[in-house]
């Protein structure tokens, strides 16, 4: 069992693909880190690069305190489950499982029996004398965890192990998934592009786009305090919705924004504090920009305003709220029907129409707008954000 | 009714008017008795007494089993070593097969996956010597083995022919479709690229395997300008070069050579049975969800 680290992992392809850009990222003793983004954000390659599929163009991996990256796969002591399974067609369950440890000469019969052990965990004692080929997607994703944790490795890397399954099976196999990682206690880091299988199975969640982290840190804490939009809109069904807004008054504990639309928000004394250090561990691309690292943007300049789907109420007919509460008005565009809550996508005065709409979830019992309906919404002022214009979260609450 | 017994596979070139079906098929027999005729001749030449093989030659008779004989076929055996050039002939191409697929399956799996220096040049000399007839580097070749001694031996009719561009070619493209992800399993799991290849890949591949194998068999059963060129001795020759001279050893008799020739292409049949059902079967896939 161990740690990994990565520090400033830069990864260039031949072609000029820059995968990975200036990558930290620490994965405790233990723990189980998922890696999501968007396809193409380099959360594959980052796996591939602590497996030693690929080396990185500059940078550290250390596992286990050891540093690695210039070792070939096999001395690093990590196991890999791939999107594919890419189990070996021609050998049995048995052989497949024993395939890692035939390669280290583990003698024969210490083998079979860690092989019986792990097939045991696994459920796959049945299975043992079968080919790949007649199993279920799900016994192959198994046999595929069999042959990764047989050798009890320090680090376990899952590529999307789960999009080749169905939706019902997903579900199944992440909590077993979860449940094996525990008793294990192997370190274990997940790549996936479903943000419920990131949110429900990692220790913590490093976001990534276009090669570079967005956001590390326990999944709650990503989804209630993104540290930017992309985080605030990439989280979250639907996402975050942002409303453009200017800073109006600045308090040293909140501020005073004025919507596109016209409408004031007063998120004065909810203990924010305004200006210092925005999200500063995500990395810039370009350090030249700016007024230094402890300017905010000043009053008058223009900030976006973040609001969950959830954090907001249809408000009285009157525009009125309680107390702690903005309001602001729109027309209801779609309603979506999801059995247990319904969202109403909604178009807000002033925003394009072929902008994106305002997101409301609401419990099946607070009435039932339609479509063309104008409706008043309170927006639940503790649960704003309030975002630079380059994005970057501005207050730390 | 009666429908119910064909496919639904079967339906999309069944459909169309009944003439047009007829002349589909009509044109499919006219097309199978040209291919089939000449070796259903041969084989009911062999077995026709002597004196009636030219006589009955192209009539439907001709192909009758009557008075079927296998005197031709121990006239073969009399009036030459047949024995001696078979097993020439089997030595030197199971050589060539079984040498050129260690041979080239390790080259091309060498230029599809493996990072070295050159390795592009290398890919582009090969694929350019595919255009290059053996005819073109015969004589070169002949005045080079000459110097080495090596006339008239089984090793100058095997060496030339064991690495083989096609054959490289035909692995290539095929370790270059394999999904990645199953070596990288292989690696991962501490294997080295040898033992990926002879473990993983080899299994993995065992149609591409047979195809080649049957395509090199085939193609250097029938050698005929290279053993003619250095072999001088009949107890290292093939049988190419046998049925040559058998032809025209007198008394010509045409019922011996079809006997001669009959035996000649057996092997290649039964070779390619053997490996035709390795063609339908592929077990890359069975490892991979789709």
């Amino acid at each position: 069992m161990a740690d990994i680290r990565l520090l400033g992992i830069d990864k260039r392809y031949e072609g000029g693909v820059h995968a990975v850009r200036d990558l930290d990222l620490e994965v405790a003793d233990g723990t189980l880190t998922v890696l999501l983004g968007p396809s193409g954000c380099g959360k594959s390659t980052v796996l591939r690069l602590v497996a030693g599929l690929e080396s990185p163009t500059a940078g550290e991996i250390h596992i286990g305190g050891r540093r690695v990256d210039r070792e070939p796969p096999h001395r690093r002591d990590v196991a890999m489950v791939f999107q594919s399974y890419a189990l070996y067609g021609h050998m049995t369950v048995r052989e497949n499982i024993e395939f890692p440890l035939r390669m280290r000469d583990v003698p024969r019969r210490e083998r079979a029996k860690r092989a019986a052990e792990i097939a045991e965990l696994l459920e796959l004692t049945p299975l043992l004398d079968a080919t790949p080929g007649t199993l279920s997607g799900g016994q192959q994703q198994r046999v595929a965890m069999g042959r990764a944790l047989v050798r009890r490795p320090a680090a376990f890397l899952l590529d999307e192990p789960l999009s080749n399954l169905d939706a019902r099976l997903r579900v199944h196999v992440r909590e077993e998934i979860r449940a094996i990682q525990r008793r294990l206690g192997v370190t274990t880091v997940h790549v996936t592009h479903d943000q419920v299988e990131a949110l429900s199975l990692g220790d913590r969640v490093a976001v990534m786009k276009d090669g570079r982290l967005q956001q590390y840190g326990p999944g709650q804490e990503l989804y209630d305090r993104p540290k930017n939009t992309f985080v605030a809109t990439f989280l979250g069904q639907p996402g975050m919705n942002l409303l453009e807004a200017r800073l109006r008054r600045k308090g040293t504990h909140g501020a005073e924004v004025v919507l596109a639309t016209g409408e004031r928000l007063d998120l004065l004394g909810l203990g924010r504090s305004m200006g210092a250090s925005p999200a500063r561990d995500v990395p810039d691309g370009d350090p030249g920009e700016g007024d230094g690292p402890d300017a905010g943007p000043g009053e008058g300049d223009p900030v976006t305003l973040g609001v969950r789907p959830e954090a907001v109420d249809l408000a009285d007919a009157d525009g009125s709220a309680e107390a702690g509460a903005a309001t602001i008005s729109g027309t209801v565009g779609t309603v979506e029907e999801l059995g247990s809550e319904r969202i109403l996508h909604l178009a807000l005065p002033g925003r394009g129409s072929g902008g994106d709409l305002f997101a409301v979830r609401l419990d099946r019992r607070r009435g039932s707008p339609r479509p063309g309906d104008r409706v008043h919404l309170a927006l639940r002022a503790e649960a704003i954000r309030l975002f630079d214009v380059h994005g970057d979260a501005i207050d730390i609450a | 009714m009666d429908g119910t017994g064909s496919t639904i596979g079967g339906m999309s070139w069944r459909t169309g008017t009944p003439l047009a079906r007829a002349a589909t098929y009509l044109a499919l027999v006219v097309g199978t008795l040209v291919w089939i005729a000449p070796i259903l001749v041969m084989v009911a030449a062999s077995l026709r007494p002597e004196s009636r093989v030219l006589p009955e030659a192209g009539t439907l008779r001709g192909l009758m089993p009557a008075d079927a004989t296998l005197q031709n076929y121990a006239d073969v055996f009399e009036r030459v070593d047949f024995a001696r050039m078979f097993w020439n002939t089997l030595v030197i191409n199971a050589s060539i097969v079984v040498g050129g697929l260690a041979i080239n399956a390790s080259a091309a799996y060498a230029l599809a996956r493996l990072e070295w220096r050159g390795r592009r040049l290398t890919l582009a000399l090969v694929l350019a010597l595919l255009v290059v007839p053996f005819e073109a580097i015969a004589v070169p070749l002949f005045y080079a083995t000459t110097a080495l001694g090596w006339r008239d031996t089984y090793l100058v009719q095997i060496l030339p022919f064991v690495a083989n561009t096609l054959s490289i070619y035909i692995f290539y493209s095929f370790f270059l479709g394999m999904p990645r992800e199953i070596e990288d399993a292989g690696r991962v799991d501490g294997a080295g690229p040898w033992r990926i290849f002879l473990e993983i890949v080899v299994p993995s591949s065992r149609m591409v395997f047979a195809t080649v194998a049957i395509v090199t068999f085939v193609l250097h059963w029938g050698l005929y300008l290279w053993p003619l060129l250095v072999t001088s001795r009949v107890d290292v020759r093939p049988l190419p070069l046998g049925i040559a001279a058998f032809r025209t050893l007198p008394p010509v008799q045409w019922g011996d050579v079809m006997a001669f020739a009959v035996m000649m292409v057996a092997p290649v049949a039964f070779i390619f049975l053997i490996l035709q059902r390795w063609f339908a079967r592929s077990s890359v896939s069975a490892g991979l969800k789709g």
